[in-house]
């Protein structure tokens, strides 16, 4: 697999988009997640993984080999991300009109698909919270097991400015899910409307 | 607005807090990873070659706008120098103003070459380190300003 992506990595930088499509296929789940959790529907996602693929393609010259391609791929995909929010803020999450498919788990019987259904809105309810910054930084994680350090450079943060940005928004999240489970309502609630400033 | 949960006072506030962090944190592991639509591979080739066209079009029409540009201005200065050839004085005046105006330069440009070439290489080398200086304090601020506001 390694020596493939090599291989690939190293056609795509002489200009075969071909090679390139090969990379795109392997990285598409990740990237596309992570373009999931930041933007919080499908269709946002699709197009900010596309670009992002498209942006990694055209800025393979500057790729140090040395460094792992997928976490350079994803800080490329975090910070696409990043810029659609604060260009424009995107639609509270849509859950009806998602054409995205879970990672399927063979035994799910339909009671198990009600809770990871649920469990699926709440996630996104509750990341849609935090600042862009601070969403990726949760992503980065909690989902692709990144360390402080790795996500710090990504995200051209310190490293202590990333652990006070992580206390914060674990300390947010824990009110708002606190808050949450003492009321019925919880999806309408306009708290997941706004950002916590 | 005061939030009991973000700002805890008392230790079972604290402790409430921890525990409903716990929940989400066991939310944040139960979420499995979301996948694309399958064939999105294939929708990126078609949107590279989408973006490569789209590109070599306005490189086209920049190559088409700059080389029209120069066609203009050629024919321009052909016009107004065979006007002034034939004794209209009005272009006459016009194209000896244009080609005073480029002696002038060339004059400037010239004089400005021999000053510059009459500093000694030691003054260069120490002018260049003061910028750089200059520079490289300009961006140690900058960071530290971004980071604070971080």
């Amino acid at each position: 697999m390694q020596s493939n992506e090599t291989k690939w990595l190293e056609a795509a930088r002489h200009g075969d988009a071909q090679a390139f499509s090969r990379l795109v296929e392997m990285y598409s789940k990740p990237v596309f997640n992570l373009c999931y959790r930041m933007l919080g529907n499908g269709q946002d996602a699709e197009d900010a993984a596309q670009e992002s693929f498209l942006r990694a393609f055209r800025a393979l010259h500057r790729y140090d080999p040395n460094r792992k391609f997928a976490t350079w791929l994803l800080s490329i995909a975090a910070n696409y991300c990043i810029d659609q929010h604060r260009r424009v803020r995107p639609p509270i999450v849509s859950l009806d009109d998602d054409n995205t498919d879970e990672v399927p788990e063979r035994s799910a019987g339909p009671e198990k698909r009600t809770v990871q259904r649920e469990t699926k809105d709440q996630v996104q309810k509750l990341l849609n919270n935090l600042s862009p910054k601070d969403r990726a930084a949760m992503i980065l994680f909690y989902w692709y097991e990144y360390s402080y350090i790795e996500i710090a450079r990504e995200l051209a943060i310190t490293e202590s400015a990333l652990k006070a940005r992580m206390h914060r928004a674990r300390r947010s999240l824990a009110a708002i899910w606190q808050e949450a489970q003492a009321q019925p309502l919880f999806a309408q609630r306009s708290v997941y409307e706004k950002p916590i400033p | 607005m005061k939030n009991q949960f973000l700002d805890p006072e008392t230790p079972e506030e604290a402790v409430m807090l921890d525990k409903a962090w716990l929940q989400v944190e066991e939310l944040f592991f139960a979420a499995r990873h979301k996948a694309p639509a399958a064939g999105f591979a294939y929708r990126w080739q078609a949107r590279w070659l989408q973006a490569e066209r789209r590109q070599e079009r306005v490189r086209k029409q920049w190559e088409w706008a700059a080389n029209l540009m120069a066609v203009g201005l050629l024919v321009a200065v052909l016009t107004i120098g065979a006007l002034a050839a034939l004794g209209q004085p009005f272009f006459s005046a016009v194209f000896s103003g244009l080609v005073s105006l480029f002696a002038s330069l060339i004059t400037f440009m010239r004089v400005n070459l021999t000053v510059l070439a009459a500093i000694p290489l030691s003054a260069w080398l120490a002018f260049s380190a003061g910028c750089g200086l200059l520079l490289a304090a300009w961006t140690i601020m900058f960071r530290r300003a971004v980071v604070s506001k971080e």
